[in-house]
């Protein structure tokens, strides 16, 4: 089918009188995007100071390949909207008067919408018919009517809002998911791993995946650069430089460049190792979805992703490119988890709509819809109970733009992902969040949390110190006792040592590795335990 | 977003580049901590040093440093490399419709002359036509005072046998005078919103890589303020008397062993550098060969009989009876030659090889790697007409045709000093604590340790700075500093157009970066910049501009094209 983005640069995307030329130029500006990394495949380095010398990244061994097979951990993927997606017509009210006499020419006929609840009050666009098994699996939730108080609806605001998770007059220099993934990578400056824990692709903006000091997001701006690096390809190219000089440093560069990428191998070979089962729609943002799909399904190890999608900003003609770019994200998702189903790896990957508003629930006078405010956010997966979540739109009772009241705080649905899926503790949330804004309880498996607040969750820390010489301390959590065994290989994958071969109690052990005479290098070790397999690695410093 | 950075405790950790956060829990007395002194009753440790008769001091401490880099020759890399094609020669630059006197060329002269430009040096640059902003320049770094002495300047060493007590709180005083050292040159370096004057401090760091010496071995706070002060005066004087006042700085003497060179026992190792390194190279224009190893030999011996007064003035001091007043044969002549007839004899014999060996060092410093021979014998020719004065031959090639060639333009890779120091210049850095510490910090991980070259021969500089491990450090310091600064926004309302989203990204790409992008990748850096906004909504003046300025900022920093001055 057609590139979105091509046609989202098409004259036919005429502008809303309000916002007059800027707004056509703005359009016009949407052109074809190149080649270009954003925050940076290097978003940590592509080497480490192991003591005194330098040394490349570790290239994978066929251990740790086999044993990081073994893991299993939860991803959230995130689409983002952008430009605003009409909520009104993508979960239609089908059965309100308000809503067909806001909307005489642009309003969904009821008949032609795809049913979603028993009452038949809503329905879902017509041209998102490939969700409806899903919607009939009970693998998707619609939460309707998210917003926040006093929304902007400035596109710039209302996305740093969205993303930051901030209240509608606060300034956040961290994404909500950035100061998650601190937590949960609390050694990721010092031990980086080698993976990266966040991947957006189709956006520049740092900010979703920005932690207090770091950026924990492995940012390719540019679609096809990031299916170039997962396929293997060269982020810079060396010989289309001028014949100069110049030129022949800036190859000299790139060439560097394109070796530099530290996550370039992990991604790469994760990629490899699968292939896609399913059939994805043409266009940027289902080739992002479907290499993702692949590195999840070769377990790289990211917990969350983000791909973006343009377009949903329907000043003018709507009909027609609304239904596409719905057309677009339903057959990408249904072919999404098709494709992660068929290795059983949908039960661990949950999927969240959100855009930076919704719009006006009257039509504006070019076929179009103006900036508006609360929208719904769905989710898919099957760990998701399916059905409708949170307050219909009341359509009734605007706000005094002509716009929807938000009933469900958008922090409700980051707080009941952060909680049910990744198992971080209410206090938790609330604190990453700003407030406890509640739960929805949609998430079919949530993850145990201990009444603490500290979640106890199963996992393998860092060896401190690290690098060693030649004692270090290996930690590790239990959530429940059992039978664990901790050992200790090299990277040919030898067993040098069992430092645990028995009965550990729930909570948290900390036990003592002294390397003796071995020699320095990089060591491996192991935990097999009842809940799963981690391992870790530690460099020993002669 | 702007912290106070913090300086952990240091245990020997995982240096990732990702430790940028909070400078890394930098361990900082890595620096200039010396090594244990060993016993004075351990047997197996050798007598202390004895610098001037019956004056002893203790040299058995090196500092210690962290980082050997082991490079390979990157400029083996099996490409193949144009030849510079340049149209001018020394003649000055005049503009013409081809070569206009345009932001382009006025940030080229303020790359190579200092770091990134800041943009109130660039519209004065800009006021003015290339002649007189060279001169302007160029006389600031000659009129600029030097900073004021410190007070430390002549305190002394312990003597060898004080006291360990003694000898722990010098140690410690001496490493706060040599951070203070650090943090003043780094501070000299970067002028902190100032302008005209680093092109002395650019150079003296020229010249630090031209007369190396290294504070491994010499450690001694005082002695390094005196070598970089004379960096500092002579970087465009005379270049004779450069060499003369060099070799009895109390820093060289001890690094190239001058201090043991004696009558009857000649070290030649400052004898074989002076030449070699120094002045004239191994061969001459003509590609014979300058010297022989009599003529090292030799002059070894004419350059015995310096100590230094540890305990007195803190400078050298010639110990008559260390001397070898004995007849020498240097370049076929003969005489009892001492320290004060070498420099002369060094010139008159060899002149024209020096002039083409220092021009052609210039020529790399601010023009290109490799050099043009015809123009470095154009500079050499003006040295010589100058009597070895530095400043005419700079402020000629500054001022000429070839070097505002556009050809010349960004075909040298930045040191590390360039790119970091460049980064703060460039996007106007609060100055803030500790930030001259993180910068000597981020030049020493990507193997430029300032005060400590990996060897006499100096950083090979250029190509050699970037390999597979350094460009991802270069990427995340930058980055890392950038989480420092909180001020892209009045920045960018510094540029004529702030509100224009396309007209502002170009404006801030044509700042940061030495040559024009295309139009293609100039598009993409609008969208990196605007991020899916219309661009009619954006806004410099939100306080949401400065999470996307950030990331245009850092965009352009991962460019390979950034690497480039």
């Amino acid at each position: 089918m057609c590139d979105r983005h091509v046609q989202s640069t098409s004259a036919d995307r005429a502008i809303a009188l309000e916002q007059g030329e800027a707004h056509n130029h703005d359009h016009n500006a949407w052109s074809r995007r190149d080649f270009l990394v954003s925050s940076g495949l290097a978003a940590v380095g592509g080497a480490m100071l192991v003591g005194a010398s330098p040394v490349r990244a570790l290239a994978r061994t066929s251990l740790l390949e086999h044993l990081r097979l073994l893991e299993t951990d939860r991803v959230l993927v995130l689409i983002q909207l952008g430009g605003g997606n009409d909520g009104l017509n993508t979960i239609v009210p089908r059965t309100n008067d308000i809503y067909y006499n806001a909307r005489p020419t642009l309003a969904i006929p009821a008949n032609q919408t795809i049913q979603l609840d028993s009452a038949n009050d809503f329905g879902m666009h017509p041209a998102m018919q490939s969700l409806e098994p899903v919607w009939g699996d009970g693998h998707m939730a619609i939460v309707q009517s998210v917003g926040y108080p006093n929304p902007d609806l400035s596109h710039f605001r209302g996305t740093d809002i969205w993303l930051s998770a901030s209240n509608s007059d606060e300034y956040l220099e961290t994404g909500w998911a950035g100061r998650s993934l601190e937590l949960m990578f609390p050694d990721f400056a010092t031990t980086p791993p080698e993976f990266p824990p966040a991947v957006q692709v189709g956006t520049s903006n740092p900010l979703l995946f920005r932690g207090s000091d770091l950026g924990y997001g492995m940012a390719l701006y540019d679609t096809e650069l990031f299916l170039d690096i997962v396929e293997g390809g060269q982020a810079y190219d060396p010989q289309d430089v001028p014949d100069t000089p110049w030129g022949d440093e800036l190859a000299f560069v790139r060439t560097i460049a394109n070796d530099s990428f530290r996550y370039a191998e992990a991604i790469r070979q994760a990629y490899e190792s699968t292939t896609n089962e399913a059939t994805y729609p043409d266009g940027p943002m289902p080739a992002s979805l479907a290499a993702c799909a692949r590195l999840i399904k070769g377990r790289l190890g990211t917990r969350i992703y983000l791909v973006a999608m343009d377009g949903f900003d329907t000043h003018a003609n709507q009909p027609d490119e609304q239904a596409a770019l719905l057309a677009q994200l339903s057959e990408t998702m249904a072919a999404f988890y098709m494709d992660l189903g068929a290795s059983n790896d949908d039960e661990r990957v949950l999927t969240m709509t959100f855009s930076e508003f919704g719009r006006r629930i009257e039509e504006n006078g070019s076929n179009g819809t103006d900036h508006g405010t609360a929208a719904p956010v769905m989710l898919f997966g099957s760990g998701v109970i399916g059905g409708l979540y949170g307050e219909a739109p009341d359509l009734a009772n605007p706000d005094g733009d002509g716009n929807i009241i938000h009933s469900t705080d958008f922090r409700v649905a980051y707080a009941t992902v952060l909680q049910g899926w990744f198992g971080l503790a209410e206090s938790v949330t609330t604190t990453l969040l700003g407030g406890d804004f509640g739960t929805l309880p949609l998430v079919a498996s949530p993850v145990a949390t201990n009444p603490d607040g500290v979640p106890l969750t199963f996992g393998l820390e860092q060896n401190y110190p690290n690098p060693f010489n030649p004692g270090t301390q290996i930690a590790f959590t239990l959530t429940q006792a059992g039978t664990v065994r901790l050992q200790v290989y090299d990277v040919r994958g030898r067993l040098i040592s069992t430092l645990v071969d028995g009965n550990k109690l729930a909570g948290q052990h900390n036990i003592a590795f002294n390397a003796g005479q071995l020699p320095s290098g990089v060591y491996v070790y192991r935990l097999e335990a009842p809940e799963g397999v981690r391992t870790g690695r530690m460099s020993l410093v002669r | 977003m702007r912290r106070k950075l913090s300086i952990g405790d240091g245990e020997p950790i995982l240096e990732t580049a990702a430790r940028t956060k909070n400078c890394f829990a930098m361990d900082r007395p890595t620096f200039f901590r010396p090594a244990a002194r060993p016993s004075l009753s351990d047997p197996s440790v050798g007598p202390p040093f004895e610098f001037m008769p019956g004056q002893f001091a203790d040299l058995r401490m090196p500092v210690k440093w962290g980082y050997q880099a082991d490079h390979g020759d990157p400029e083996d890399d099996g490409r193949t490399r144009n030849p510079l094609r340049i149209g001018g020669g020394l003649e000055p630059y005049v503009p013409t419709a081809e070569a206009p006197w345009n932001e382009s060329r006025a940030y080229h002269l303020l790359r190579r002359t200092g770091f990134s430009p800041t943009l109130p040096e660039a519209a004065t640059v800009l006021g003015n036509t290339p002649g007189a902003a060279v001169d302007a320049i160029v006389d600031a770094a000659l009129s600029t005072p030097l900073p004021s002495i410190p007070t430390w300047y002549d305190n002394h060493m312990p003597l060898y046998d004080a006291p360990d007590e003694e000898w722990q709180i010098y140690i410690e005083q001496n490493i706060g005078w040599l951070e203070e050292t650090r943090d003043e040159v780094i501070r000299e370096l970067l002028v902190w919103r100032t302008a005209g004057t680093n092109l002395r401090e650019k150079l003296a760091l020229f010249w630090h890589n031209h007369f190396v010496t290294g504070l491994e071995s010499y450690f001694h706070a005082p002695w390094l303020y005196r070598y970089w002060a004379l960096l500092r005066t002579h970087g465009l004087g005379d270049f004779k008397q450069f060499v003369h006042d060099m070799g009895t700085s109390p820093a060289m003497l001890i690094y190239l062993n001058g201090v043991e060179n004696r009558v009857g026992n000649p070290n030649e190792n400052y004898a074989r550098e002076l030449l070699e390194l120094f002045t004239m190279g191994i061969s001459g224009p003509g590609g014979s060969a300058n010297y022989t190893q009599t003529d090292i030999a030799e002059l070894a011996r004419a350059l015995t009989g310096w100590g230094i007064d540890v305990y007195g003035t803190q400078e050298a001091v010639l110990v008559p009876q260390w001397h070898d007043y004995g007849q020498k044969t240097i370049f076929g002549q003969t005489d009892n030659f001492g320290y004060d007839d070498i420099v002369p004899l060094l010139f008159n014999q060899r002149g024209v090889a020096i002039a083409h060996f220092v021009c052609r060092e210039l020529y790399q410093e601010f023009v290109y790697p490799f050099a043009d021979e015809d123009i470095v014998a154009a500079m050499a020719d003006i040295l010589i007409a100058n009597d070895y004065q530095i400043e005419p031959v700079v402020r000629t090639l500054l001022k000429s045709a070839h070097f505002f060639d556009a050809a010349t333009i960004g075909a040298r890779v930045k040191s590390p000093a360039e790119l970091f120091l460049g980064e703060c210049r460039a996007a106007e850095f609060v100055q803030q604590e500790f930030m001259e510490e993180y910068l000597y910090y981020f030049c020493y991980e990507n193997g430029q340790r300032i005060f400590d070259p990996p060897n006499v021969s100096g950083w090979p500089g250029h190509r050699a700075w970037i390999d597979t491990s350094t460009l991802s450090f270069r990427w995340l310091f930058c980055e890392g500093l950038l989480y420092q600064e909180q001020t892209l926004q009045s920045l960018a309302l510094s540029f004529p157009q702030p509100f224009n989203a396309a007209r502002l990204t170009e404006d801030i790409a044509a700042y940061l970066l030495a040559v024009p992008l295309d139009q293609e990748l100039i598009d993409s850096l609008i969208e990196v910049l605007l991020d899916g906004l219309p661009d009619y909504e954006w806004d410099p003046l939100n306080p949401g501009a400065e999470g996307r300025l950030f990331g245009l900022f850092n965009q352009i920093f991962r460019l390979p094209e950034y690497q480039l001055a």
